[in-house]
């Protein structure tokens, strides 16, 4: 359920050209000062962004648990997408979404710790190797020119999509517990109770 | 008439019957012990079970000196005891145990001429003096007296005895008899007094004091009247000769050295293709196992043979394997590969449902086993039974004769026991029986046991092979799912092509789109079509393994429970036989034993046996007994009831007991009860040949065609044929010209029943009287001479005789005396 909401979520948001993303973006770009600390106004929108993604993922995702609990439907069980809750193969199409997303969020830490690192490293490496320590300082601008910013929207989507992917193992972990559960409950009830009087 | 008339003194009347007396019989005076015992042995040949032999006690007396009291006491001892008289009670003889009890004593004294008179006279006194001794106070007793030979005696001194009778060479006549006749004679009398009413008759024809009357001078003669003695000869006979093939006492070294060399020709052979054919299945088991590999599909149970030509990568004998189950299993097959449908998973009862499909396939192998051309076993059965059916029927019949039974005399019982035993021993000497060096248990062919253990085994392992495809179906996304996963990576995936290429992001949704379908459509090719299917031909190839393995194992397991079956079977049979053996060696022992005592009693010199049935040598009734059984036979086998027998009840194939539920076949073990129905089975088969050979002896010519043209006679015996017939038209010839049918008969005792003695007394009375069984004799025309004859009849025991007894009754006094000396 976790994760057709996700999907419900993201198409709703992220589908290319006619996503609802950046309307949201836009309409909720205002400026907005937290204990002190004022967030710049161009991240605001997309942290709403994020919000009302998490948000109305988990609300479908919630209703759509009670509703699949309400009507007695189990989703393992359904012919539309048989083997989802539990599935392990194809390992490549299964885990692409979440992949990507991991790509993104180490390319946008490597982007930003590449000029930190060398700024911080350059006065240190000086005293050794001047040479090498020049070169670093060249860093950021080369990391400027030839790796692009990560677009906000982007991250956004990775972060929604990491949240979405752990609430879908937690999902499995609590049916593969259910089914358990379930499964000892049946055999119990099987069980014929001897009395020895 | 005197036969109407009642004796007012004992309420005898003729015709009537008194209780049997116990009888004691003294032989007495200088009688040679040849006489002695020939007269013995005589008269109880002459009473047969006639007279029950435990009721007459015979004893012998030289001289005074003999006589003890303790002697007689002891010879009368057994007559005086409860349990004998129980017996006479039991059987009729007498209706209540009479008090007291009742005892003759009849006293033979041989006097001949020259004699001691004396010592005579000592004796007859001392024996009466002494039985007074023993038996006053005891039993009520008669003492009567049978005087033969030509020596004078004082009657006189007689007086206790009763009725006095004498009989002498020199007859009433005038005529000589020699001393032979007169031993015979006396013979004749001491039957018709142990048998008959003829002491109450000679005592109803006197009417006297017994005082009063002197010597009673006897002639007597017999005639046979009656064809039961020479029927029960013939009959016996013909039961020996029919008995006698079967049972062959010895094994000659020469018949046993044959049965081996048949047995290790035939049976052995027999063996080595029952070996054979099992190691072959058994083989290929593992020949199976060993090349699992090289099998491709066709699985083994479907059948698809491949032409023998072409080499299809399987080897030749797995096909020749499959043709031979396809034969024997059929249809069962059908129904053990439909119960696993594609991609289903195995019902839940699924080794009740291989337990039933084997089962079936059980019975269809054991029924393609059953039939008598198809199995080893089968045909074994057959050899042994042929060497019985040899035995009934010398000349061999239509059944299959596997082992070339060419010498006449391997047969019979005792051959057969033989070959069973040694059947049996190959049988359980053979290798593949034993695990061990035990003989394998036997399961019987009826327990489920094996089946159910297989079958669950069988399950266990396909449950387990589906189980572990299903486990890989479980965590394999479908299509939808894949399209589902792939979906939250469309935009990432734009996003970063429209970051790295600057392309902008309809160009770049447009080629994330065609890469994640690619992705997606080469996942799924490889998971969902490729991997999943050699997953399931996995699964699949262990379900058929499973199957191919049992199949052939479960043939040879039944072939091999057959086989143990049988040999358990053949036990049982040959323990039977050996109790048939027994049986039927008891009843030959029976039957030789009677017909010794038949014979002695038919080869008696003086009965007078009516000349129809006076042959002069009894083996003529043998040779013709035989011919009696090749003759009444229309056809070989058709009246071997018994090989019929033996061969259904005690060989007994295997049966289907339910067969409408489908049920496996039992071997029952012999019943004990076939063996006495063999026995009882060759009696009554005995009896229709004795009739049908007295029948045929007196039947129209038309209705003795059978008899006369027997189907199969051969040129070779066409001789001895010939001279039956021509025996037999000289008893048909004799029968009709009889000198003594009719009122002959009589004639013929009345002359031949002369006294032995010459009276004096002119005024003596003189007797005729004849004893007779029932009174058959005195109905009819030839009854009729009787009938007008003022002749006594004296009721008698012996059904098989006529006695005519003609007698001169002197006056006490007027005797011969010693003034002839």
């Amino acid at each position: 359920m976790t994760w057709i909401s996700f999907v419900i979520v993201t198409l709703l948001f992220f589908t290319p050209i006619i996503g609802l993303g950046p309307v949201v973006v836009k309409e909720q770009t205002f400026a907005l000062t937290l204990v002190g600390f004022s967030l710049p106004r161009q991240y605001t929108g997309y942290i709403s962004l994020l919000l009302y993604c998490v948000g109305l993922w988990l609300v479908l995702s919630l209703a759509l648990l009670a509703l699949e609990q309400a009507s007695r439907w189990d989703l393992a069980k359904a012919r539309l997408c048989p083997g989802l809750i539990y599935a392990v193969h194809p390992k490549l199409s299964n885990r692409v979404a979440v992949l990507l997303a991991d790509l993104v969020l180490i390319y946008l830490v490597t982007r930003w710790a590449l000029p930190e690192i060398a700024k911080r490293l350059a006065p240190l490496l000086s005293l050794f190797l001047p040479q090498l320590a020049s070169s670093l300082s060249a860093v950021p601008q080369f990391v400027d020119a030839f790796f692009p910013q990560v677009p906000l929207g982007l991250i956004v989507l990775s972060i929604f999509t990491l949240v979405a992917a752990y609430g879908f193992d937690r999902e499995q972990q609590y049916r593969y517990k259910v089914a358990v559960l379930r499964n000892q409950l049946q055999r119990k009830e099987q069980q014929k109770q001897i009395v020895v009087r | 008439m005197l036969n109407s008339q009642t004796d007012t003194e004992t309420g005898w009347q003729p015709g009537s019957t008194s209780p049997l007396i116990p009888t004691l019989l003294l032989l007495c005076g200088p009688l040679p012990d040849e006489d002695a015992n020939y007269i013995q042995q005589s008269v109880q040949n002459r009473l047969g079970d006639q007279v029950p032999p435990s009721t007459v006690a015979w004893g012998r007396l030289g001289s005074a000196d003999d006589i003890f009291e303790e002697a007689i006491a002891e010879l009368v001892a057994p007559m005086t005891k409860q349990r004998f008289w129980d017996g006479m009670v039991a059987r009729g003889y007498a209706q209540v145990i009479p008090y007291p009890i009742s005892l003759r004593i009849i006293v033979v004294y041989d006097l001949a001429e020259g004699d001691d008179v004396e010592s005579a006279h000592v004796l007859l006194q001392q024996l009466a003096t002494v039985a007074q001794n023993v038996l006053v106070g005891t039993a009520e007793f008669s003492l009567e007296l049978i005087v033969f030979g030509d020596g004078v005696i004082d009657l006189r001194k007689e007086t206790l005895y009763w009725p006095r009778i004498r009989l002498q060479t020199e007859a009433h006549s005038g005529i000589v008899a020699e001393r032979r006749r007169i031993i015979e004679e006396t013979q004749t009398i001491l039957v018709a007094l142990l048998s008959s009413e003829l002491t109450m008759a000679i005592e109803y024809i006197v009417r006297t004091k017994k005082e009063d009357v002197g010597w009673i001078w006897m002639g007597a003669s017999a005639l046979v009247v009656e064809l039961a003695h020479l029927e029960e000869y013939l009959r016996l006979l013909i039961l020996q000769s029919l008995i006698q093939p079967l049972i062959q006492t010895q094994l000659s070294p020469a018949n046993q050295q044959f049965l081996d060399r048949a047995l290790k020709d035939g049976v052995a052979e027999l063996l080595k293709r029952v070996e054979d054919e099992a190691k072959r299945i058994t083989g290929t088991i593992s020949l199976l196992e060993s090349r699992a590999t090289t099998i491709k599909p066709p699985p083994l149970w479907e059948f698809r043979i491949e032409p023998k030509g072409k080499e299809s990568g399987a080897p030749r004998e797995i096909f020749s394997l499959q043709e031979e189950l396809k034969d024997k299993f059929e249809l069962s097959m059908v129904g053990l590969t439909g119960l696993l449908k594609d991609q289903q998973p195995p019902p839940k009862e699924l080794s009740y449902l291989l337990c039933g499909s084997y089962a079936r396939l059980r019975e269809s192998l054991v029924e393609n086993l059953d039939k008598p051309e198809g199995d080893n076993y089968v045909y074994l059965l057959k050899s042994l039974t042929n060497i019985l059916d040899r035995a009934f029927e010398p000349k061999g019949g239509e059944l299959i004769q596997p082992l070339e039974l060419r010498e006449k005399d391997a047969v019979g019982l005792p051959a057969l026991v033989y070959a069973m035993e040694r059947a049996t021993t190959e049988l359980r000497d053979s290798p593949d029986l034993h695990l061990d060096g035990q003989v394998i248990p036997v399961h019987p062919l009826e327990s489920d046991y094996f089946l159910t253990a297989l079958a669950e085994a069988d399950a266990t392992a396909i449950q387990a092979a589906y189980r572990r495809y299903f486990r890989f179906c479980r965590n394999l996304l479908s299509w939808p799912g894949i399209v589902l996963k792939l979906i939250p990576a469309w935009p990432l995936l734009t996003g970063i092509l429209a970051m790295i290429t600057h392309k902008g992001e309809a160009w770049s949704a447009l080629v994330a789109a065609l890469a994640l379908t690619a992705i997606g459509i080469v996942d799924g090719v490889f998971w969902l079509v490729l991997e999943k299917g050699s997953r399931y031909r996995q699964y699949r190839a262990q379900y058929e393994k499973t199957l191919a393995d049992s199949v052939p194992r479960l043939a040879a397991t039944i072939l091999r429970d057959y086989r143990l079956s049988i040999f358990r079977h053949l036990s049982d049979i040959f323990f039977g036989l050996a109790q048939l053996l027994l049986l039927l060696e008891d009843k030959a022992e029976d039957v030789s034993k009677k017909l010794a005592n038949l014979k002695a009693y038919l080869e008696t010199p003086n009965l007078e046996t009516s000349p129809i049935y006076r042959l002069d040598n009894l083996t003529v009734w043998s040779q013709w007994a035989r011919k009696a059984i090749e003759l009444a036979r229309p056809t070989p086998y058709a009246s071997s009831k018994s090989a019929q027998i033996i061969s259904e009840e005690i060989f007994s194939l295997p049966k289907n007991q339910h067969p409408e539920h489908g049920e496996a076949q039992v071997f029952y073990p012999p019943q004990p009860a076939a063996y006495h129905r063999v026995v009882s089975e060759i009696e009554a088969e005995a009896d229709r040949l004795t009739r049908h050979f007295f029948l045929s002896s007196s039947l129209e010519p038309d209705a003795r065609a059978d008899w006369e043209n027997p189907v199969g006679g051969e040129p070779a015996e066409a001789e001895e044929l010939a001279a039956i017939r021509k025996s037999l038209a000289d008893i048909r010839s004799l029968e009709e010209n009889n000198p003594l049918a009719g009122e002959k008969r009589w004639i013929w005792l009345y002359t031949k029943a002369h006294p032995l003695g010459r009276s004096q007394d002119p005024a003596a009375q003189s007797f005729t009287i004849v004893t007779l069984a029932s009174d058959a004799p005195l109905q009819g025309f030839a009854g009729e001479y009787l009938r007008k004859s003022d002749w006594l009849v004296a009721r008698s025991r012996h059904p098989y005789e006529i006695i005519c007894l003609r007698g001169v009754v002197e006056t006490a006094g007027l005797e011969e005396t010693d003034d002839v000396d």
